[in-house]
């Protein structure tokens, strides 16, 4: 079961059509039962640092992400949910996100703000997201600063930044695949299925 | 920066597209969900619906139809048209929408924008102005472009930006429903003025419009309804002029470009 957890704010229908025709089982919730019931999660991209984190800090719930973790539960996250995996944001100062992966949000300081639209994410690091460039569609206003090692796709808006991270079982994802019409799709059906053929 | 776009605009009344020129003159034609696909297909950046429903039984029948949207077209979709409120905008993103338009509701109750843009996030929130020539300069309507306001569209702009709108799409009466072309100086006007995205409106008639405004302004992205729905051009013929003329476009991948 693909737990898409649900922090109370926006559009997950999307996410989920996107999930189910990659062939998953999903489920939108939250909970500590939920969490250790998954076999992947979902930390989609809808709200804000604070309002997510908010949600995400039951004691229950932690401790049961970081156990799912640790035993390598698969996770995606979207946009929001890829900057809830690092340490913090300065989009909700003083308050701590999951500190899966080392780093932090910031906000960007040049060109259109939010950065909206589909641009290219060229390959980056040791396990990239991609073998070559694609257009992937991004609506955010904070972008994560992180170590080079997680980096799995680069992409630039006045300044490159990580499009894409990804650590052991975890994938981050700064843009919209399920708004991002074939290269999204190629990447949720990656994540449902990993053995599945490329094509 | 993002690739330009184009982001073609259905009008819509409960389940069924209309094509209308200027709010008036309605006629009936097609399914949206359809609709949608199929400029997704020809390589639209975005798709957006405009609820004209004028009933209540309509509105619910239009929400469905968001619903059967999202569950099947895989680029962003914007719904505006109606919006009086906070609920109306949770209630189109719990339905699909990824973004949702406040025209009117934003002059009148200015607050409905920061409340939506803190509960939502401003990338969801797109504020949608109208605006004209008057002897004094342009102004800001409301209602459906009714109603004449004291507002001056990049000032207004600058105050939705502070309130926490996301992204400004900015309609010009005067063009909107002719073929003459972007009102390229109000445009520039509010784009100038903002450090949001905006999206230019009305007046879309030739491929050449496309590329002057964006070409002569920092409009991000272009919306058009009538010439893509009369087939004038083809969204995929609109990113090649707009290629040719140096403009960054998203070309659609094949098949063969996955991975």
């Amino acid at each position: 079961m693909i737990l898409v957890y649900d922090y109370g704010a926006g559009n997950l229908r999307s996410v989920c059509g996107a999930l189910q025709r990659a062939g998953g089982w999903v489920r939108i919730g939250r909970g500590a039962d939920l969490v250790r019931q998954a076999t992947r999660l979902v930390l989609p991209g809808v709200g804000s640092f604070g309002a997510a984190m908010e949600v995400l800090s039951d004691a229950g719930v932690q401790c049961a992400l970081q156990e799912r973790v640790r035993e390598g539960m698969p996770v995606l996250g979207i946009c929001l949910g890829m900057q809830l995996m690092f340490d913090a944001s300065d989009e909700s100062p003083g308050v701590a996100g999951l500190g899966w992966l080392r780093g932090r949000s910031v906000r960007f300081e040049r060109g259109r703000i939010p950065h909206m639209g589909w641009s290219r994410v060229r390959p980056g690091g040791p396990a990239p997201i991609c073998s070559r460039p694609h257009y992937y569609y991004f609506a955010h206003s904070y972008y994560v600063q992180s170590a080079q090692e997680t980096v799995a796709g680069v992409c630039e808006h006045e300044q490159p930044f990580a499009a894409a991270v990804r650590s052991g079982t975890i994938l981050g994802v700064q843009f919209h695949p399920e708004k991002s019409q074939r290269a999204g799709y190629t990447l949720i059906r990656q994540f449902v299925n990993p053995t599945a053929g490329g094509r | 920066m993002a690739a330009r776009r184009i982001i073609p605009c259905l009008d819509v009344q409960g389940d069924r597209v209309v094509k209308g020129v200027q709010f008036k003159n309605l006629q009936d034609a097609g399914d949206p969900v359809t609709l949608a696909l199929a400029y997704s297909d020809q390589g639209a950046d975005e798709v957006a619906y405009l609820d004209i429903s004028a009933t209540l039984e309509a509105r619910r029948t239009f929400l469905g139809m968001v619903e059967r949207t999202a569950d099947v077209v895989t680029i962003p979709l914007t719904v505006g048209g109606g919006v009086r409120d906070v609920q109306g905008f949770r209630d189109l993103l719990l339905a699909g929408a990824d973004k949702v338009a406040v025209n009117t509701a934003a002059v009148v109750t200015p607050d409905i924008i920061g409340e939506a843009a803190d509960r939502f996030g401003s990338q969801c929130v797109v504020v949608a102005i109208d605006a004209r020539r008057t002897e004094q300069g342009f102004r800001v309507c409301t209602h459906a472009g009714t109603r004449l306001t004291e507002l001056e569209p990049a000032a207004w702009a600058a105050r939705v930006e502070e309130l926490g709108a996301g992204e400004i799409l900015l309609t010009s009466m005067d063009a909107d429903g002719g073929t003459a072309g972007y009102d390229v100086e109000l445009t520039g006007l509010v784009a100038d003025a903002v450090n949001v995205p905006v999206i230019a409106s009305g007046g879309a008639g030739e491929l050449r419009h496309f590329s002057e405004v964006l070409a002569r302004t920092r409009a991000q992205a272009v919306l058009a309804a009538s010439v893509f729905h009369y087939g004038v051009f083809t969204i995929g013929q609109v990113k090649t002029y707009l290629q040719e003329q140096g403009i960054e476009v998203r070309v659609v991948e094949s098949e063969q470009e996955e991975g």
